[in-house]
């Protein structure tokens, strides 16, 4: 049993949930030297390690820039393109649950993932990590401004939580503008599946709260769950609405993108994406069964270019033979 | 509305630029755009765009930004300006100039030293100037009773006959008691 894996509900519509906290080391400036990323992470992971439960978890690794190695861990949402790029140390849970970025912007950026809706609870466990390493290294923290960052947009909190939602009904019905704008009135941002600036493909969204001052992290956390839980039901409405209008058609796109995957020799990320959002879809609403959606959503992850390695060609093939081996069990129903 | 080169198609792009005082103004479609050669103009438009909304803070430091960012961060401090040198973090010495450039901040006390430029800016990000929530847990301190620690004078003061100091200290307590209620 992995100490940190932390599910919640929604499968598959609530893709997973991340919370990610910014934090900096009190008596530092903000901007280090390799010197002092190294010395900063060496002390996170003392303290971590001096706890007997929590402690044997994590283990620490060094980013080299532009690293193979660093490439995956930006597919694997482990850490940031800009870390990749510059360097620093990664701490991280054996689950890869937990995980502390030192070196970005901020000293630290601790984050937790979750499957499904679950910030809270990814909260939860952000919070207790984080006054664990309070307690050996105290925070750069003010009275009035709460925990000091780099920039200060993300001041106070210090917060970033986010539920990565499957929206394709939504996409595809030409809604998500108006739910762009509801999430704006809640004080919620809606991303392409990779953070700022991407593109949404498969229908894949990222919902996360936008201000980091003047509420508690739990009320911008509990403003965001209300906030995803309103746009999974205007999914599920578009869903069932797509579905009274053509059904046939909607069968069929389902049916072919399964066709596809169980079958294809090569393929590449983004048809492949767009296959999975369409068997997702297909086993949530019964055209499909035969395989659990959270898992098909994981394989996402799987597929990106850099996880598969090798020149454009081989990673099409490979990249088939994953799916191809993944999809057998599903069925048409 | 059409396009003015060719008339027939819908006009979805609009291009204005000043040469030498003359101003020319011209919705076009994108073929007309392109023959007009202009797919380039529209095209670092656009990507200057796109760099505006993956880093908006940036944006508004360069030039392009510069009154918005005016704006938003309020004038200079004159101080700074008229004696002609630059207004620096005691800490870590960042520079008031750096941090209109880059919107970071260099350490925690430049939140102090440039609380003049940086608070309106957080008050207009996050609508709220304090925080909430989480803090450091603060050393344990037991919280003395100041009524208790009163009444325990005021007892010593009675025993040993001190009437005149056992009055003020029961004026003291009741003052206290009913703050209190």
């Amino acid at each position: 049993m992995s100490m940190f894996e932390i599910h919640g509900g929604f499968t598959g519509l609530a893709a997973s949930s991340r919370v990610r906290l910014a934090r900096n080391i009190k008596g530092y400036p903000f901007r280090l030297t390799e010197q002092q990323h190294s010395e900063i992470a060496d002390k996170v992971f003392a303290a971590l390690k001096e706890n007997p439960t929590i402690g044997p978890e994590f283990d620490k690794k060094q980013i080299i820039p532009r690293s193979t190695e660093a490439s995956q861990l930006v597919e694997e949402h482990l850490i940031s393109p800009e870390l990749a790029q510059n360097g620093g140390w990664l701490i991280v849970s054996k689950d890869s649950g937990v995980s502390i970025m030192v070196g970005e912007e901020d000293h630290l950026r601790l984050q937790v993932i979750g499957t499904g809706l679950c910030p809270k609870e990814c909260l939860e466990t952000a919070n207790r990590v984080a006054s664990l390493i309070e307690a050996a290294l105290p925070f750069a923290y003010d009275e009035r401004l709460g925990y000091l960052t780099a920039c200060p947009t993300n001041i106070g909190t210090g917060l970033r939580a986010s539920i990565m939602l499957h929206l394709p009904m939504l996409t595809v019905t030409e809604q998500m503008d108006r739910i762009i704008g509801y999430a704006g009135s809640r004080g919620c941002a809606v991303r392409g599946t990779y953070g700022e600036g991407s593109q949404a493909v498969g229908g894949f969204y990222q919902v996360s709260n936008q201000v980091t001052l003047g509420a508690s992290a739990a009320e911008l956390t509990d403003k965001l769950v209300e906030t995803a839980t309103t746009i999974i039901d205007a999914e599920k409405k578009a869903r069932e609405q797509v579905r009274s209008q053509n059904e046939p058609a909607l069968r069929d796109r389902i049916y072919r993108a399964a066709g596809t995957m169980k079958s294809a020799y090569l393929i590449d990320t983004s048809e492949a994406v767009q296959c999975i959002s369409d068997v997702l879809i297909g086993l949530q609403m019964g055209f499909l069964s035969g395989m659990d959606a959270q898992k098909l959503y994981a394989l996402e992850e799987h597929i990106r270019p850099a996880m598969l390695n090798g020149a454009p060609q081989d990673r099409d093939k490979k990249r088939a033979e994953i799916l191809r081996e993944a999809t057998k069990p599903i069925q048409f129903n | 509305m059409k396009c003015e080169k060719c008339g027939k198609n819908e006009a979805t792009m609009y291009y204005k630029e000043t040469v030498n005082g003359v101003t020319r103004e011209m919705h076009l479609c994108p073929e007309c755009a392109q023959k007009e050669n202009l797919g380039g103009a529209f095209e670092n438009a656009f990507q200057s765009m796109n760099h505006f909304w993956s880093d908006p803070f940036h944006s508004f430091l360069g030039g392009g930004f510069g009154s918005l960012w005016n704006d938003m961060l309020g004038e200079a401090a004159p101080t700074a300006t008229m004696l002609g040198t630059e207004r620096k973090c005691p800490t870590c010495g960042m520079t008031e100039s750096e941090l209109r450039r880059t919107g970071r901040v260099g350490c925690p006390d430049c939140y102090a030293t440039f609380a003049d430029i940086l608070n309106p800016y957080v008050q207009k990000i996050h609508g709220a100037t304090r925080h909430i929530g989480t803090a450091p847990a603060a050393p344990e301190q037991p919280k003395a009773d100041p009524v208790a620690d009163l009444k325990a004078q005021l007892k010593a003061a009675v025993e040993s006959e001190d009437y005149e100091r056992a009055a003020s200290l029961r004026d003291e307590i009741r003052r206290m008691e009913g703050e209190q209620k």
